[in-house]
């Protein structure tokens, strides 16, 4: 059994709305979430806007403070801010973002880049700094010849690439990928993924994945959970949650992604017309919070919050319909 | 020699389109001899990774190409006339009333500063149909029009502004204005690119349904196959600046000819898992140097001497299914 | 616990094929964008010409030593001729060499203006930015407030008018009136690059707050802050004539364009060419920065 690298407990996040007068609203965020991962594997995280996986991740670095809840990395707590955690543990979180176009600093070149976390964190001396630089770029497989050139040249799939080595240069232990392929082309994300996946099996990294994408999602992570509105929906490992998914909104989701043949078609599950909007994160639904938009609602559903219900080994989903055996949070 | 397909029946018609950039090393040579018809009603979606020039075909069919763009060659046809030779007046009427475009990021398409319903009043008061310059008029249709794309409470609508809504709502309020008034052609420039999954499909669907009802031909330009595949009845395969491959959707996704749409096709993750393929090895060429034969050439693993002296013809690789590739020669 | 710790291994790389940095690149690429628009290249000619003329007046003028205290009578008040294309004043100088010899006062008065506000308001700026909600940031810019509200030649004129009438002086006037401008323009791009994705990139890498903003924050506001320096010279200029021409600058016998102007008003409209010259000499050089101003804006934008 491979060692626990992060592990997350009831974390919530709650952002206070101010309004006029004495009514003060919460968004929730992040409403309870639980899970854990282990060394080597990924862990898929899946939702749409507002369901906050982006801020799950936040937390996770430290780029927001839990309003409660547990953060353990290797046993350790860290429900600190960025500010309050020490050099050696920014060493090992790191975090590839969403958009390359914003994520590297227009003014610095590819080298300035790399080069800042082996400054920082004193990797090695200046004078084999070039050489350090040289290998990341390798690493990521981007040709030497980008050293020097502005982010503004480079294509949205190379500057992910940059993006990627700069988490590297550290060698964290755990990797944060927020949506990393999101505004790139499928030809990029697939070299990007492979040099993901190969430098996992290397380096023994582990990743907590964040994406829309369902199809994306099945090659790349070794268990998934859905998130929705602040809450986990379902959390399975990758073969159980497709060719199983027991939560209505999972069930949505794959019946709306857009395939490439008759054979991926079968694989959906019965087409769940997705209707109306996601609701406001401000003024979540009572009752089991996805109500508004199941098909399947009932009076339960509008009462209570489902808990969440063991329906396979390791299979977890949060809803009244499941079929239960066991129990667990 | 070339495929054209010359009747009275197309809406669109590009002959030999060949167009060029300037930047500071000299001239990029991006078009390179784009050949497109669009018939009456016909669905046709125009696929391609960033850079390949689908954008910058659209926009000479929509004459909205930038400054620095210099139309070299080709001829440009719309419902027959020739769109080159047009005069400013003209042209704006070819706008006003014969093409309408819905572009990808729906907050830089609506004005901030506006309401709904005075965007969409002007939409109609320039468009030139009968009683366009009559407020009443423009209020009835410009309600009809938000209705028809299933946006709740149409009347409320207009009086809100973009601000307030969300992107899918945004984005169909784009599909309103570009349908409000009759139009030979809607070019819609990757519309869901942006959006969460469920929304995107519903999205598409309305696309979908409003074109049909307003008799309008359709040119969706997407990154995605799946997307694609959804809405266009036809399909151009666009590489570095020219066709590749084009066929009836159901023919192209039966078999893709094209080492580059095959590529494409591979790296698509499929829910059925196995992983994702390696992607396609090398770059984009550089457009101020383009390679004299065949662009995609360099990266092609069937290359051979030919494919280097010119470029490949579009030729009839089977029925009704057309490639421009010297291994179907 | 077992560590697991990988270490980047480079021991085979090969040091002759890491590639050189390339600067002419940048240059040409910097050029490039800058020259798109004509009337930029215009604006830099006129720039360089008047500071040519400034710094090599010795050789250029045609009478180098009418500046300083000269009579003559007998050439005094020639409308512009062939020997003094811009005519004699009324003691018999060459208005042509005087006015390109103040071209040195006014270009001097520019830029050192500049350089001492650019550095003092631009730092001010940065830690009120960085330090924004605290109090420090709060205090250095009520303060700024209170300098931008007060008239700005008004100011000038009155801290002119104690210190005693000088061409540094002018200078010192100018520059406590205008470093709020600066103040306010870094802090306005430090707050809003605070939030920049790649500035949260740097602090979860765990760089320093010194790093964050000297070498991530400051070189986005490189951009606006040259342009404004660039438009603030020739205001600056401007604002010098203005003073010189109410008798506030530099002190004659030195010739300064503003008082050149002022001493020829009284001679207006007979002798034109003692006012009109001067002034638009100042005019063409104020011009030549602000087109100069917008071409730098152009070359800095990072648009690919």
């Amino acid at each position: 059994m491979q060692e626990e690298v992060l592990r997350i407990e009831n974390l919530k996040k709650y952002f206070s709305v101010e309004l006029s007068g004495t009514n003060e609203q919460f968004v929730k965020a992040i409403d309870g979430v639980t899970f854990s991962l282990r060394r080597g594997e990924t862990l898929g995280l899946v939702g749409e806007s507002g369901s906050g996986k982006s801020t799950t991740a936040y937390n996770v670095l430290g780029m927001q403070k839990p309003t409660e809840g547990v953060i353990e990395f290797l046993g350790q707590d860290i429900t600190m801010p960025l500010e309050d955690r020490p050099l050696s543990l920014k060493k090992q979180i790191q975090i590839v973002f969403q958009d390359p176009g914003t994520s590297l600093n227009p003014e610095r070149t590819v080298y300035s880049i790399l080069e800042l976390p082996l400054k920082v964190h004193k990797l090695c001396e200046p004078k084999d700094r070039i050489k350090y630089v040289a290998r990341l770029m390798e690493l990521v497989e981007l040709p030497y010849g980008y050293m020097y050139k502005y982010p503004s040249s480079l294509g949205g799939g190379e500057r992910q690439l940059v993006a990627l080595a700069r988490a590297l240069a550290t060698c964290p232990s755990l990797i944060v990928l927020d949506e990393p392929t999101s505004a790139l082309d499928v030809s990029v994300q697939a070299k990007i993924i492979n040099t993901l996946l190969r430098l996992q099996k290397e380096l023994h990294l582990s990743y907590l994945f964040i994406t829309h994408d369902l199809s994306l999602m099945r090659n790349v992570a070794d268990r998934v959970a859905i998130m929705y509105l602040g809450k986990i929906a379902e959390l399975a490992p990758t073969e159980s949650f497709f060719s199983d998914p027991q939560h209505p909104y999972t069930q949505m989701l794959l019946s709306s992604i857009p395939v490439v043949s008759e054979e991926e078609e079968a694989y959906k599950p019965q087409r769940i017309q997705s209707e109306g909007e996601i609701p406001s994160p401000v003024n979540v639904p009572s009752g089991c919070s996805f109500r508004t938009r199941c098909p399947f609602v009932t009076e339960e559903c509008k009462q209570t919050d489902p808990m969440m219900v063991n329906f396979k080994k390791d299979h977890l989903v949060r809803c009244h319909l499941a079929r239960e055996e066991r129990i667990v949070l | 020699m070339t495929s054209k397909v010359q009747s009275e029946n197309n809406v669109v018609e590009v002959q030999n389109l060949h167009v060029s950039f300037r930047t500071y090393k000299g001239y990029a040579h991006v078009l390179n001899g784009v050949n497109l018809h669009v018939r009456k009603l016909e669905r046709v979606g125009i696929v391609g990774e960033t850079g390949c020039g689908k954008t910058t075909t659209v926009n000479a069919i929509a004459h909205i190409l930038a400054r620095q763009a210099r139309i070299d060659q080709g001829e440009l046809l719309f419902q027959g006339e020739d769109t080159l030779k047009m005069t400013s007046k003209e042209l704006k009427r070819l706008r006003a009333s014969g093409i309408s475009m819905i572009f990808q990021d729906p907050i830089a398409s609506l004005n901030p500063v506006f309401t709904i319903g005075s965007q969409m009043q002007d939409v109609i008061r320039y468009s030139g149909i009968e009683g366009a310059k009559d407020p009443k008029v423009q209020k009835e249709k410009s309600i009809a029009a938000l209705m028809e794309t299933s946006l709740p409470d149409p009347e409320r609508m207009m009086k809100n502004y973009p601000f307030q809504l969300s992107g899918g709502m945004r984005q169909r309020i784009c599909i309103a204005m570009a349908l409000a008034t009759p139009r030979d052609l809607v070019i819609a420039d990757e519309p869901t690119t942006n959006l969460d999954v469920t929304i995107q499909d519903q999205v598409l669907q309305t696309l979908k349904q409003r074109v049909e009802e307003k008799d309008s031909a359709l040119i969706l330009i997407t990154h995605s196959l799946g997307v694609a595949r959804e809405i266009a009845d036809r399909i151009y395969v666009m590489y570095a600046g020219n066709f590749v491959e084009t066929a009836a959707t159901k023919e192209l996704f039966k078999e893709c000819l094209h080492p580059y749409a095959r590529g494409l096709m591979d790296c698509i993750p499929k829910l059925s898992g196995g992983g994702i393929a390696e992607g396609i090895p090398g770059h984009l060429p550089d457009y101020m140097n383009p390679p004299p034969g065949c662009r995609f050439e360099p990266r092609c693993a069937h290359a051979f001497a030919k494919c280097r002296e010119a470029m490949p013809p579009m030729i009839e690789a089977r029925p009704g299914h057309f490639v421009a590739c010297y291994l179907y020669c | 616990m077992e560590k697991y710790e990988y270490h980047i291994d480079v021991s085979n790389i090969d040091v002759s094929k890491l590639p050189a940095r390339n600067r002419a690149d940048d240059f040409r690429k910097l050029w490039y964008k800058f020259s798109l628009n004509k009337l930029s290249v215009v604006g830099l000619v006129i720039v360089l010409a008047v500071s040519f003329i400034a710094l090599f007046y010795k050789q250029i003028a045609p009478y180098p030593d009418h500046i300083g205290a000269y009579i003559d009578f007998s050439q005094a008040s020639q409308a512009p001729s062939a020997t003094n294309l811009f005519g004699t004043d009324v003691v018999g100088r060459d208005v042509l060499s005087r006015v390109m010899y103040a071209f040195r006062g006014a270009l001097y008065m520019g830029f050192f203006a500049v350089c001492i506000i650019v550095p003092i308001g631009g730092v001010l700026g940065l830690i009120a930015g960085y330090f924004s909600g605290r109090f420090i940031s709060t205090l250095i810019m009520r303060v700024a407030d209170v300098f931008l509200a007060l008239p700005a030649l008004i100011l000038v004129m009155y801290v002119s008018s104690i210190l005693e009438p000088s061409l540094r002086n002018a200078m010192l006037a100018i520059s406590v009136s205008w470093w709020p401008w600066y103040t306010r323009l870094v802090y306005g791009c430090v707050t809003s690059t605070r939030n920049e994705v790649f500035v949260q990139s740097a602090e979860v890498l765990g760089a320093s707050s010194f790093h964050i903003l000297f070498r991530e924050i400051l070189p986005n506001a490189m951009a606006p802050i040259f342009t404004k320096m660039t438009l603030d010279v020739g205001v600056a200029i401007l604002a010098g004539a203005t003073l010189s021409f109410v008798g506030m600058g530099e002190q004659p016998p030195t010739p300064s364009l503003g008082a050149m102007v002022s001493d020829g008003v009284g001679y207006l409209p007979d002798q034109w060419w003692l006012s009109v010259f001067p002034a638009l000499a100042i005019m063409v050089i104020v011009l030549g920065f602000n087109i100069l101003g917008d071409g730098i804006k152009d070359m800095l934008s990072n648009e690919e």
